[in-house]
């Protein structure tokens, strides 16, 4: 099997993920989701949709952090709180670059199902191949994904050292 | 339009470097890629880019670290540095908010989120 070349793996901190399943007639679900999470200043580090005959499923990854806000503020919206499904304990497995390929796709859906690796969610973009994992099984997913591709000598799977979050207060130095 | 120029785009956020690298050679530069300031020195040396562009918070070596060992390197100080820089006024806590990123030898610094045109604006004003 020829090899596949990647440029990175990249493994996001534990995230806690929410599903929202709606019928065909809902196509406000997700405007309103986004809106309902850009309001509270709740980032998402992933986000994807999908709809299979009409029906639309919304998964989206918080950080774990952030759970109990979340909820709260879907709570305030009985249409969402209804449709919510939560998983703690997720995290982020991202491959790049992706650039379209099915080769890269196929084979790593292929190990990690051989691993016995559950996969909550996936989605790719422009530049990447992100899948929802078990949060404790990251270090493993990524030693598996190692094995069938051939990561570029100069780089190693990386974890988030950081995370940016929003707020309203200035700087002290940009205060007016 | 082609152009010789090449110009380094360095972010470990891969959709990132994607869209600015096909905006960039929607305009005839000529790009190439890394993910973290470590990788982004190797290519340096490698490909000797004319510009840099630059995230600042990055796994193995950040913008800030990166950007000062390229403006004190006698071989490669000339090349042009821009920042890519999220520590704006409304995020104040952040690891790299100790720094302000004036204080580094960047030539340029372009906020994040990234408007794409504006990008570009001082991609041009800068070579």
């Amino acid at each position: 099997m020829a090899t596949i070349g990647i440029k990175g793996l990249k493994i996001s901190a534990e995230l806690c993920l929410v599903r929202l399943r709606a019928g065909p007639r809902s196509s406000g679900l997700l405007p309103a989701f986004c809106s309902r999470l850009a309001g509270s200043q709740i980032n998402m580090p992933f986000l994807s949709a999908e709809s299979q005959t009409g029906s639309i499923l919304v998964s989206c990854c918080v950080d774990a952090a952030q759970q109990a806000l979340l909820k709260k503020v879907l709570s305030a919206e009985p249409v969402l709180q209804e449709r919510a499904e939560y998983t703690a304990g997720v995290g982020l497995l991202t491959l790049f670059p992706h650039q379209s390929s099915l080769g890269l796709f196929g084979r790593s859906l292929r190990a990690l199902a051989a691993a016995d690796l559950r996969v909550f969610a996936m989605a790719s973009s422009i530049g990447a191949l992100t899948y929802v994992l078990d949060y404790t099984q990251l270090n493993k997913a990524a030693a598996v994904i190692q094995v069938c591709f051939e990561l570029v000598s100069n780089h190693a799977p990386f974890r988030a050292e950081f995370t940016v979050t929003q707020g309203t207060q200035l700087r002290p130095d940009r205060r007016d | 339009m082609s152009n010789d120029k090449l110009i380094l785009v360095v972010d470990d956020d891969p959709d990132l470097v994607e869209s600015v690298s096909m905006r960039l050679e929607s305009e005839g530069f000529q790009v190439a890629k890394a993910y973290d300031g470590v990788e982004a020195w190797d290519r340096i040396k490698d490909a000797r880019p004319q510009m840099l562009i630059l995230d600042v918070m990055m796994p193995r070596k950040n913008g800030y670290e990166l950007c000062n060992e390229i403006k004190n390197d006698l071989n490669f100080k000339d090349i042009t540095v821009l920042l890519l820089t999220a520590v704006a006024d409304a995020i104040p806590y952040t690891t790299y908010t100790h720094m302000d990123g004036k204080t580094t030898l960047a030539d340029d610094f372009i906020p994040k989120p990234i408007d794409l045109d504006n990008l570009m604006e001082i991609v041009k004003d800068n070579l």
